[in-house]
């Protein structure tokens, strides 16, 4: 069952310059992306810095308003509502349904409250627990999530840098939320803790059957939690699989080049490792056709002129996705 | 092997609030001419400290306890430990034979001057170009490091580049006085992945062309795998594990190693793969454990003496030590 549909969504931030303030562009963030989360499963997203990951997920939860698009959640009761454009009274109700954890856990939690009202405040904001039961309940998420309930009282300089991440975690999860949008949740912590919190949330999410939306650019974690993967590149979506058919059968060149890329523990000094070539272009100001074709080894003359459209692979409109119209003429290689 | 730099029982040492904290607690390592040396480790267990102790640009609060940095400069050899603050061998150090990139390219590019300005810097004091020819060279070392449009970039400030070409920046910059050793420290670690595997690329070719040892400080073991001959293993202000990079990643004997192998998940493995992640934190550094500073966290401890005990590096196979009792 569909939870969360994505469809011609964009997000425009205006250039503005000179003395009146005149717009005299558009940086296109998320520029008409569609995708779908599905109840219960973990969709990665990923892409370099730039191609509008974190934007998309902040206009999920309406951090951000979207340009255009629509954004239909399911909600529990059954209503499926725009999220692009309710608002904030219409979304008001369903907030506790769709959560966020925080990429940086130093500056996510207010350093002048304690862990107990760290966790405690969303369930106090949206009146879900009684004053003399706070205690209790922040204890049982502090066991939840790792952390000892001792330490309700400490503020969160104290802790480490994972410790602080299982706190952003409880304050999500403490309002039994149905989709949880991870925006690069593990990427500033320690490699012996990044497989820690990755282990944590696979435990919650088997536990409270959530959805997770994995906005990450580390391609090894984003393969190990989700059962399917967005790839975006300057604001667009070049392609969608499961997990392991996009890292094993990737059907779009920029996604071959970004598996390229990840450095392997089998290589050798002696190897250099094919790379991808250029920058990455300006969002303001993208080239014509497929936004990849200049740095794009396999690009022809068409390419100049493609839609970038999202076309199914095999014969399932919502199962194997790629925007490259050649796709059938490559044999693109991934990692096994 | 000619010997570049030969350290031994390196002790550093900090004053803090807490009380004095052993960063580096008695490593040994040597680095040889034209190796790449990996050091890996988690945050916190002295990677960085090894090599600022190296350069002699410790923190006003920290001090080379014991121990002994051999530098076998153009110049004869001495030993870094014991020199003093105002020794104009220090002047080797800093830039001109061993130079430096860091983390993050933006903060170490002073944000007022132009890349070019800053380069030529580097080049005025570290060689002996007239003034007429240092732009030029400034222009060509761009190239170099294949940035493109070097003309119009020398005259460009560190805002103006994207965070990769920063980093060729630094690294242009590092080259300018054709340094022995370039220690680069976490290099790519806030690049995007197809920058990464550009600018180790770019690292490995200039390796090749300059002769260069470096030294490659890293929490990635993809990227220690994709760059470095040998490689440490840091936990906690000590070497628990060293070998020739293909042999340990092949061959990890000490149980912190295989574990922290076993604990990442690699884009290599298939969805679903359980990681077996390590329990616990690691300590911090004013409370270390007795005995094996691993063994709080270990599966294979054994009472009695993992807690007890430190243990001694051991050769297990010819090249490949390892600091563990159950070898």
């Amino acid at each position: 069952m569909q939870i969360l549909r994505v469809s011609g969504l964009k997000k425009y931030f205006p250039i503005k310059k000179g003395f009146f303030n005149k717009t005299v562009g558009y940086v296109k963030a998320v520029n008409d992306i569609e995708f779908e989360i599905n109840a219960g499963e973990t969709v990665g997203l990923v892409g370099e810095s730039g191609c509008g990951k974190s934007t998309t997920g902040n206009c999920i939860v309406r951090l951000l308003d979207p340009t255009e698009g629509s954004i239909l959640y399911t909600a529990e009761n059954g209503v499926t509502i725009d999220l692009a454009t309710a608002s904030r009274e219409e979304i008001r109700p369903y907030r506790r349904e769709i959560q966020m954890v925080f990429q940086d856990p130093y500056s996510s939690l207010n350093p002048r409250m304690s862990v107990r009202d760290l966790i405690a405040e969303p369930l106090v904001i949206n009146k879900m627990i009684d004053k003399n039961d706070i205690s209790d309940r922040v204890a049982q998420m502090m066991l939840r999530v790792g952390l000892r309930p001792e330490y309700m009282t400490r503020y969160a300089h104290a802790f480490s840098g994972g410790q602080r991440q299982r706190i952003g975690i409880a304050r999500a999860i403490s309002m039994n939320p149905r989709l949880v949008i991870c925006d690069e949740a593990v990427s500033s912590l320690d490699v012996s803790v990044q497989g820690q919190v990755l282990g944590l949330l696979e435990d919650l999410q088997a536990e409270y059957h959530m959805s997770y939306l994995f906005v990450a650019h580390d391609l090894s974690a984003v393969r190990h939690i989700s059962d399917r993967v967005v790839v975006m590149y300057v604001g667009k979506v070049v392609e969608i699989a499961e997990t392991d058919e996009l890292f094993e059968n990737p059907k779009h060149p920029y996604t071959e080049a970004l598996l390229a890329s990840v450095p392997k523990l089998i290589a050798s000094k002696n190897q250099r490792s094919e790379t991808l070539e250029g920058e990455v272009p300006d969002p303001s100001n993208p080239p014509e056709g497929c936004f990849f074709h200049p740095r794009c080894k396999y690009a022809t003359e068409d390419c100049k002129h493609c839609s970038q459209q999202l076309l199914p692979v095999g014969d399932d409109p919502l199962g194997h996705r790629t925007s490259c119209m050649r796709f059938a003429q490559l044999s693109l290689k991934g990692v096994k | 092997m000619e010997k570049l730099v030969e350290i031994r029982d390196l002790v550093v040492r900090f004053r803090t609030d807490e009380g004095i904290v052993s960063a580096v607690n008695g490593i040994s390592y040597d680095i040889n001419v034209g190796e790449t040396l990996g050091i890996v480790g988690e945050s916190g267990c002295g990677k960085s400290v090894s090599s600022n102790a190296l350069m002699r640009i410790l923190p006003e609060n920290g001090w080379i306890e014991s121990g002994s940095i051999l530098y076998h400069s153009q110049k004869g050899t001495f030993d870094v430990a014991r020199l003093s603050p105002r020794d104009k061998r220090l002047e080797l150090l800093h830039g001109k034979e061993i130079a430096m990139i860091f983390q993050e390219p933006m903060t170490s590019f002073c944000p007022v001057y132009t890349i070019g300005n800053q380069i030529m810097e580097a080049i005025r004091l570290h060689t002996d170009i007239p003034k007429s020819e240092q732009k030029g060279y400034a222009v060509e070392l761009l190239r170099k490091v294949r940035i493109a449009k070097p003309e119009q970039r020398v005259d460009e400030y560190p805002y103006q580049l994207s965070g990769g070409m920063r980093q060729r920046a630094m690294i242009a910059m590092a080259l300018a006085s054709h340094p022995r050793l370039l220690i680069a420290d976490e290099p790519t670690t806030s690049l995007d992945v197809t920058v990464q595997a550009q600018i180790l690329n770019l690292m490995k070719d200039l390796q090749q062309e300059y002769g260069m040892s470096i030294m490659m400080i890293n929490h990635n073991f993809g990227v220690i795998a994709e760059t470095t001959d040998k490689v440490a293993v840091m936990y906690l202000g000590r070497i628990v594990e060293m070998a020739d990079t293909a042999e340990l990643l092949q061959n990890p004997l000490h149980p912190y190693t295989s574990d922290l192998f076993r604990s990442i998940p690699q884009v290599t493995d298939a969805r679903g793969k359980k990681l077996e992640y390590i329990h616990g934190n690691v300590p911090d550094a004013y409370s270390i454990p007795a005995g094996c500073p691993y063994h709080p966290r270990c599966s294979r401890a054994q009472k009695g003496l993992c807690d007890r005990v430190m243990p001694q590096p051991r050769e297990a196979a010819p090249g490949h030590t390892v600091s563990c009792h159950l070898l």
